[in-house]
Parts: structure tokens; C-alpha cells; sequence
């Protein structure tokens, strides 16, 4: 399977195809805001927002779901997550 | 459409050249990663069908392998497939608001069909490598595999068989069908002021104008894959080491042929459908992407043919970054082409924009 090759250059480009997504994803966040979608777009954008951090923490900090410290810090930042779509409802 | 003309807030004249910027952003992602799948399936369908035929096992490896390299992963077909053409869905309903919506109900009808073959073209993908998987346990254990799992690998080989055929076609046809109304948006969207195709489906279907811009994008899609099975091939990581040597030989012989004879089609393609361009999408911009293009091609014609003639690789990577460049080129072609369309209404926009603005904001 050539994404899970583990030479450098195979890391490489999978970082660039991480970088492409992340950029499309920012796009998405500015586009949405040409729309009028009242008080759900705030919950869009921070869902965007939301994948952006997992993927970045994926492949760029190597950090495994799986890992007990990970678990408690996704837990912190789901609750702040959650926080803030509340306060945007609210 | 009614619905997404609703949601559509004014626009500034900041806020649209912005989503021109990002219109550029998604086509780049989008157009090089949906050709490179279109290219990879007809090489991939090509080479399964040939390997059948034969009964070559090496012919059908390279068919997995093809797939395997051109959708990279599904997280790839996710990000660079259908997330651009929601933006530029979006992007192009805030554009053409007021304007025409023909374009945005094509990159609705792309952004399903796409959509769906995407998934297709994955299953295709994953059902190769279970089907050699079983084949495989099959050949390796024989007796010595307990009775019922025996009779799973009995059941399930023939429906893998019949799965991969069955999306692998399915994929392409879809994938064909989603890139036709991809190019039927883009160019609804550069004739939208005075270009004279036909608004409906049926119109567009037969419409001279998409379909020579399409079988444009299909030999841009070919070549583009042919350069990237070189670069992967010879080239990435110092080449594939675990292919026989003969094969790569007549590999490297029928890829650089592909390259050539569908690069050979690009400038005429170029050369019409700069003809078919409306009065109102042209500006040195435009001729400057495609000027651009055209001369990363010429250069191209020249190292290839080189590389035929003299039988060697020394230029094996240049094809790809080439083409890349070329395809960028297009892009910035084909946006300067819809914001000079687009012009007229984005002004409309923003003095809306202004008068609204001026209309809300209390006076001393």
C-alpha cells in the first residue's frame, strides 16, 4: 500500500496531501461565510475548525487517539467544543 | 436553486475577489487529483482487461497498483475530490447570484455524481486487494484450511470478482458523467454574460463547446497519468524495485507512447476552445495561462521524444512537474476567465453591498 510506505519521501507527500486538505478546509470556512446561515454556521465553521485540529494533531504531531494523555486532552477540548456551541445557541 | 439564492448574503467587492482566490485554490487541488483518477481508471479498467485477456498476473498487479497510486487514500478522495467542489459550489453560488444559476445546478449534479463514483473507484480499489488476498490463502493453505472457512473463501471469491468488475465500470462511467458536469459548470460559468450554449440538460449534453472541453480534460487527464505512473515508477525513491525488468522495459515504452499521443491532442483542444471563449471572459490574463501552458507542452514534446528516441530516463521527472504547472497555468486561465465574465455582475454586488451598508450604518 503505497500510504503506508514508511520511506521519508512517502511521509513527504503524505504531509503535502495533509497540507492540501488543510488549506481546502480553510477555504470552506471562508466560503460559508458569504452564506446566511443564521446560527448554524458558527457550529459549521467550528466543525471545520474542529477536523482541522484532529488532522493536524494526526499527522503532523503523531499523536494516536489511542494514547492515554490524548484521550484526556480530547476530552478538555470536546468539553471546551461543546462550551462554546452552547454559548453560540445560547 | 431557489433555496441557495435565499442564503446568499450581499457581497462585498473584497469578499468576491476572495472567493475568486479560492475558486482558483479548489480547481488546483481538484482539477490535477479528479484527472489523475479519471487517467488512472481507463489505465487501470485497460490493463485488468488485458491481463484477463492474456491471463498475465503481471498486467493485473500493475491495474492494483495504478488505482492504489492515483486515489492515494479515501481521506485523499474526501479532501481533494469532493470538498473543493463544495467550494466551489458555494463559491460560484455568491459569484452568479443575480446573475445566472446554470453553473452552480452543474456543480450540484458534479458534486453527486463525483461523489458517488469517488466511493465506487474505492470500492474497486479495496476489492482488488481482498480478492487477492483470498486468492491467495486459497493457493498458499489448499487442504489445510478449516472446512467453513473454506466455504467463506469458495462464496466470497467469485462476489469480489463480480464487485471489482462491477464498480470499476460503474466507477469510470460515473466519473465520466461527474466530469462532464464539471466542465459543463466551468463553462456555463465563463459563457454565463455571452457565450450561446444551451442552459438546459439536454442542450449541454450536445452543446460542440462542452464537449470539446471535455475530451480536453479527458486527454489532459491521460497524460497526467501516464507522467505520474513514470515519475512513480522510475523516478520516486529511485524507481520500483520489485517489478521484473522486461516489464518495466515494455512499461516504459507504453507509458512515454501514452504521454506523447495524448499530450500530441492538448494544443489543438488549447487552440479551440480558446476560439469558443465569449468576448467577455478575454483579457492578457487569460492568454498569458495559456501561452503558459502551451509552452510547458512544447518543452515537453521535446524531452519525451528525446527519451523515446535515445531509449533512456534522464528526463523521467520533468513530465509530471511540467504537466502540474501546465495544469496550474489552466486554472489561473480559467478563473481570470470567469472573473472577467462575472465582472459586471460583481459590481452590481458590491454597489448592492454599499447601498445596504450606507443604509444601516446610523447617521450622526
Amino acid at each position: 500500500m503505497y500510504s503506508k510506505n514508511n520511506s521519508t519521501t512517502s511521509v513527504y507527500l503524505n504531509q503535502l496531501f495533509v497540507w492540501f486538505g488543510l488549506v481546502i478546509l480553510s477555504g470552506l470556512s471562508v466560503v460559508l461565510a458569504g452564506l446566511d446561515l443564521g446560527k448554524a454556521l458558527p457550529f459549521i465553521v467550528l466543525v471545520i475548525a474542529a477536523v482541522q485540529v484532529y488532522v493536524i494533531a494526526r499527522a503532523f504531531m503523531n499523536i494516536r487517539p489511542s494514547d492515554k494523555i490524548a484521550k484526556v486532552f480530547i476530552g478538555i477540548s470536546g468539553l471546551i467544543l461543546a462550551v462554546s456551541l452552547l454559548l453560540v445557541v445560547a | 436553486m431557489d433555496i441557495l439564492d435565499k442564503l446568499v448574503l450581499p457581497q462585498s467587492l473584497e469578499h468576491i475577489t476572495l472567493l475568486h482566490f479560492l475558486s482558483v485554490v479548489a480547481l488546483i487541488v481538484f482539477i490535477p487529483y479528479i484527472s489523475m483518477v479519471l487517467g488512472g481508471m481507463i489505465v487501470s479498467l485497460y490493463y485488468k482487461r488485458k491481463g484477463t485477456v492474456k491471463n498475465d498476473a503481471q498486467h493485473t498487479q500493475f491495474a492494483k497498483e495504478v488505482i492504489a497510486l492515483v486515489t492515494v487514500n479515501k481521506s485523499a478522495g474526501l479532501a481533494l475530490g469532493i470538498v473543493p467542489l463544495v467550494i466551489l459550489l458555494i463559491s460560484f453560488t455568491q459569484v452568479y447570484h443575480l446573475l445566472n444559476y446554470t453553473p452552480v445546478k452543474f456543480f450540484l449534479l458534479a458534486f453527486v455524481t463525483v461523489g458517488i463514483a469517488l466511493i465506487l473507484i474505492n470500492v474497486y480499489r479495496y476489492s482488488f486487494v481482498f480478492k487477492d488476498i483470498l486468492s491467495s490463502v486459497e493457493d498458499t493453505a489448499g487442504d489445510n484450511i478449516n472446512g467453513n472457512v473454506a466455504a467463506d473463501i469458495r462464496q466470497f471469491s467469485p462476489r469480489i470478482s463480480q464487485l471489482n468488475d462491477w464498480t470499476g465500470k460503474w466507477g469510470l462511467g460515473l466519473l465520466c458523467v461527474g466530469t462532464y458536469f464539471f466542465v459543463a459548470g466551468l463553462t456555463h460559468a465563463i459563457n454565463a454574460v455571452d457565450g450561446d450554449i444551451s442552459k438546459s440538460l439536454l442542450g449541454s449534453l450536445l452543446s460542440i463547446t462542452i464537449i470539446s472541453r471535455w475530451l480536453y480534460f479527458i486527454a489532459a487527464s491521460i497524460s497526467l497519468t501516464a507522467s505520474v505512473i513514470l515519475f512513480y515508477y522510475f523516478y520516486w525513491d529511485g524507481g520500483k524495485k520489485d517489478v521484473p525488468k522486461d516489464y518495466t522495459e515494455s512499461l516504459k515504452k507504453q507509458m512515454l507512447w501514452l504521454l506523447f499521443i495524448a499530450l500530441l491532442a492538448l494544443p489543438f483542444f488549447i487552440l479551440v476552445n480558446t476560439v469558443l471563449l465569449p468576448a467577455s471572459s478575454l483579457s492578457l490574463f487569460v492568454f498569458a495561462g495559456l501561452f503558459l501552458a502551451l509552452l510547458f507542452i512544447f518543452l515537453l514534446y521535446q524531452l519525451i521524444y528525446n527519451m523515446i528516441k535515445e531509449n533512456h530516463l534522464k528526463y523521467v521527472h520533468i513530465p509530471f512537474i511540467f504537466l502540474l504547472l501546465a495544469v496550474i497555468a489552466l486554472a489561473l486561465a480559467e478563473q481570470t476567465a470567469i472573473a472577467n465574465t462575472s465582472l459586471k455582475n460583481t459590481l452590481i454586488q458590491a454597489d448592492n453591498y454599499n447601498t445596504l451598508n450606507s443604509e444601516s450604518t446610523p447617521t450622526k
